[in-house]
């Protein structure tokens, strides 16, 4: 395990395939007040591999999730860049598919109506549609619930529908966006499993933002932890627990000292 | 609740404190285009009325100085304020009757349950409809007229009131006996503050709807502005017909306007309230 | 229970005034009853109904289509919003009916100048939920349909427009009820004809037992069409399961 302090540049890891996938570079966010300017992120600079399952993890007001919607292309920085494969980020792109905490699922279309949206989005035919979007719900196993109102099921079921319709781009690039907080704690540990299980079968790049340390140990190949005022990043964390990684993996040693060594870093001068 | 939805403003998702500068810029650009746009619509109206002739469409000039004066000068005064004043009669009474009512019908269910279909069914026949019935046993003075206004402007405030307290009275059941306080305690300290900004929407609304309800009644059986208003559109003398006009909206618009500002105030007062405890 | 209750002693207060000498303003239930029966029977409320109801239909389709217009170009347009929202705002208070003594001098008597009238009561309800049923959308799912590259006229079609929709209804279970008080105001006071007729001449013969008949088929035409646009809404929003009690 290497803690290093990440806020120049990025930290070249020891682990077998590096590419860089999507890479953010010197990236600022701010906005004028009006007293003064209000610094969100300042000079972010990191990479994230090929297949690569990464984390943030911060403090409320940290800009974690603001930087991951600089990523998607939804805000754009003030200044800096985000390449996300060949392309410079200018805005969304179907390539990349975005998690959000509050679902944001259209509530007039059924579970497989908001699958479909993102069918449209890239242009499956409309016969094949429905068959697809079926498809893509039982992935996330809620097959039996496709024609239902997102009003009729429950909040971490929709969140896996929200998962479905990202996965329906086939994007290379996941983006989640602290996509269990608003789930039961019960539900989230499933979901954790699940999201796992179905990140390994597909290889896709990860960025998940989080402020639960354990979950983004237990999901994440590296940590990356922000703090705030302004927002950058202190540390980058390689996480090589081996995987398929069983819910015990919490319990290992190793596990629980990184969690208070990252407590200890998003609270300085609190004892874990 | 449908009797506000149409007046309830959207929440401002200006983003912060930020942006001082741009909104004040916006602020201009607002004015600017209202200003240029509703010069052009006067500018408009002049023209089609010096085309059209003072039969058709006055002038603004002949609205402002023919009109008006005409106004002071024809004998429309005294008819003008009579039927204002008996405006303010039937909402007084209406105000006096309905709030309480509202007041019980938000409290307890049984009244409720027994009442609404007939307050929902009188909102829901057409008012104007019930004039013939009306002039019948109220016959065409005073009475008939402050009969009108009552029913149209009946429903807002008596709906709006139990809403108000319904929204608290649940809680309050509960406030009041963990804190040992005793229900007409509660009821003032709580209920009735709770309630207030929904019955002031309410008493804006009615008064709106009394207003219609002034001019439909007047029309009806002609007498006070009402029958000034026919009369002087039959000798199109449209002058001062539009005057008589503005001169209504400018204080339906005043009066609404002052209980709005009311409204806002209370509602600024509660904002600081909430944010300090 | 209690309605019954309450229902019961409505008709026997009624029945008890009917029986006073002095009060000759009061039928008889069991006479307003048969004049109800008789008069839907025979035609002579029905056929006044159908034109009162074209005045209304048509008036409020008028101010559905361009009261959605308008509400969507407030909401989309910044300048827009500038001019006309002070109209909106003050629309709330204005007596519209003010402008029937001089409509028939614009529009005439006949059934335009009447439409008019049903569409001025109508128009700023239904523009002004239009607006801030957009206005309303939420942030997240604006942001949604930009991250999923939602965009164009599918934007339109497949987000704002269902987004405002319950707005939207809402506007429309409003007017409902307003186009058929405009339609009643106009064939009272601008040009009498339809139920307003009917009416008129039954108060005109002192014929009590008529008068009361067509004043409860009023109220219940008007309960029908707000009963109508209920159920419209209620299907134009089958996914807004919280509606559905």
């Amino acid at each position: 395990m290497t803690v290093s302090s990440a806020t120049g540049g990025v930290e070249t890891r020891g682990a077998t395939d590096s590419r860089p996938y999507i890479d953010v570079r010197d990236v600022g966010m701010s906005f004028a007040s009006k007293s003064d300017d209000v610094i969100i992120i300042d000079g972010l600079s990191f990479t994230v591999a090929d297949g690569e399952f990464c984390s943030i993890v911060g403090p409320s007001g940290c800009g974690k999730s603001t930087a991951l919607r600089i990523i998607d292309g939804l805000t754009p920085p003030t200044s800096g860049e985000v390449r996300v494969g060949a392309r410079t980020v200018t805005g969304p792109s179907l390539d990349v598919g975005f998690v959000f905490q509050q679902y944001n699922l259209l509530p007039w279309r059924t579970v497989a109506g908001n699958v479909a949206l993102s069918l449209e989005s890239i242009g499956t035919p409309k016969k094949d549609r429905p068959g697809k979007a079926r498809e893509w719900l039982d992935v996330v196993g809620l097959g039996h619930v496709a024609d239902y109102y997102p009003s009729q099921i429950s909040g971490g079921m929709q969140q896996r529908v929200g998962l479905a319709r990202a996965l329906a781009l086939e994007p290379r690039v996941l983006l989640m966006d602290e996509p269990f907080g608003a789930v039961d704690a019960q539900t989230r540990l499933l979901m954790q499993e699940q999201l796992l299980q179905i990140w390994e079968q597909r290889a896709c790049t990860v960025v998940f933002v989080t402020h639960d340390i354990e979950e983004a140990l237990y999901l994440s190949d590296r940590v990356l932890v922000m703090a705030a005022k302004p927002g950058r990043m202190v540390a980058d964390i390689e996480v090589s627990f081996p995987r398929p990684r069983a819910m015990s993996v919490r319990s290992d040693p190793g596990f629980v000292r990184m969690k208070d060594e990252i407590w200890d870093l998003l609270h300085p001068g609190h004892g874990a | 609740m449908t009797a506000t939805s149409t007046v309830i403003a959207p929440p401002s998702r200006a983003a912060g404190a930020a942006h001082a500068a741009t909104l004040a810029r916006e602020r201009r650009r607002k004015w600017t285009y209202r200003a240029v746009f509703w010069a052009a619509l006067l500018l408009a109206w002049e023209v089609a009325a010096r085309r059209a002739g003072p039969r058709f469409l006055p002038t603004l000039e002949s609205i402002a100085v023919d009109g008006m004066s005409g106004f002071f000068t024809n004998g429309f005064v005294v008819p003008f304020l009579d039927s204002w004043l008996q405006l303010f009669i039937g909402f007084a009474i209406a105000l006096a009757v309905t709030i309480p009512l509202g007041v019980l019908l938000g409290w307890s269910r049984l009244p409720n349950v027994v009442l609404m279909p007939y307050v929902n069914g009188l909102f829901v026949t057409p008012t104007a409809a019930l004039l013939p019935l009306v002039i019948l046993f109220a016959g065409t003075d005073l009475t008939f007229r402050v009969v009108v206004v009552i029913l149209f402007a009946f429903y807002y405030p008596l709906v709006n009131t139990a809403t108000g307290v319904r929204q608290t009275a649940g809680g309050l059941r509960d406030l009041s006996s963990t804190l040992c306080m005793s229900k007409l305690a509660a009821f003032r300290k709580v209920v009735v503050p709770a309630a207030t900004p929904y019955i002031l929407v309410g008493v804006r609304l009615g008064l709106a709807a009394a207003v219609q309800g002034m001019v439909i009644a007047e029309l009806w059986v002609l007498t006070g502005t009402g029958e000034v208003l026919k009369n002087l559109a039959q000798f199109r003398r449209l002058s001062e017909f539009f005057a008589i006009v503005i001169l209504i909206v400018a204080l339906a618009l005043l009066l609404t306007g002052l209980l709005r500002l009311i409204e806002i105030r209370l509602a600024r007062r509660g904002m600081v309230s909430a944010g300090e405890s | 229970m209690a309605r019954i209750v309450s229902l019961a002693a409505l008709l026997g207060a009624w029945q008890y005034l009917s029986g006073r000498d002095n009060i000759y303003f009061v039928p008889p239930v069991q006479d307003a009853a048969s004049s109800l029966w008789n008069e839907v029977v025979n035609g002579n409320l029905l056929r006044p109904a159908l034109q009162t109801g074209a005045l209304a239909l048509t008036g409020f389709l008028l101010a559905l289509v361009i009261g959605t217009v308008v509400g969507v170009l407030i909401a989309v347009f910044r300048p827009v919003s500038y001019v006309l929202e002070p109209i909106m705002s003050a629309s709330n208070a204005t007596p519209i009916a003010v402008l029937i003594p001089i409509i028939g001098i614009y529009l005439g008597l006949g059934f335009s100048g009447k439409v008019a009238i049903v569409f001025l009561f109508c128009v700023f309800a239904v523009s002004m939920n239009t607006t801030s049923g957009i206005r309303e959308i939420k942030s997240g799912i604006l942001e949604m349909t930009r991250a999923y590259c939602v965009t164009g006229w599918r934007r339109y079609r497949d987000v704002i427009v269902p987004a405002a929709m319950p707005a939207l209804m809402a506007g429309v279970r409003i007017s409902a009820g307003r186009a058929v008080q405009g339609a009643l105001t106009a064939e009272l006071l601008l040009a009498v004809s339809g139920l307003g007729l009917y009416l008129m001449n039954a108060g005109n013969r002192y014929d009590v037992p008529d008068l009361v008949a067509g004043t409860v088929f009023v109220s219940a035409a008007a309960f029908l069409a707000l009963h109508l646009a209920g159920r419209w809404e209620g299907h134009v929003l089958r996914w807004r399961t919280d509606l559905k009690n």
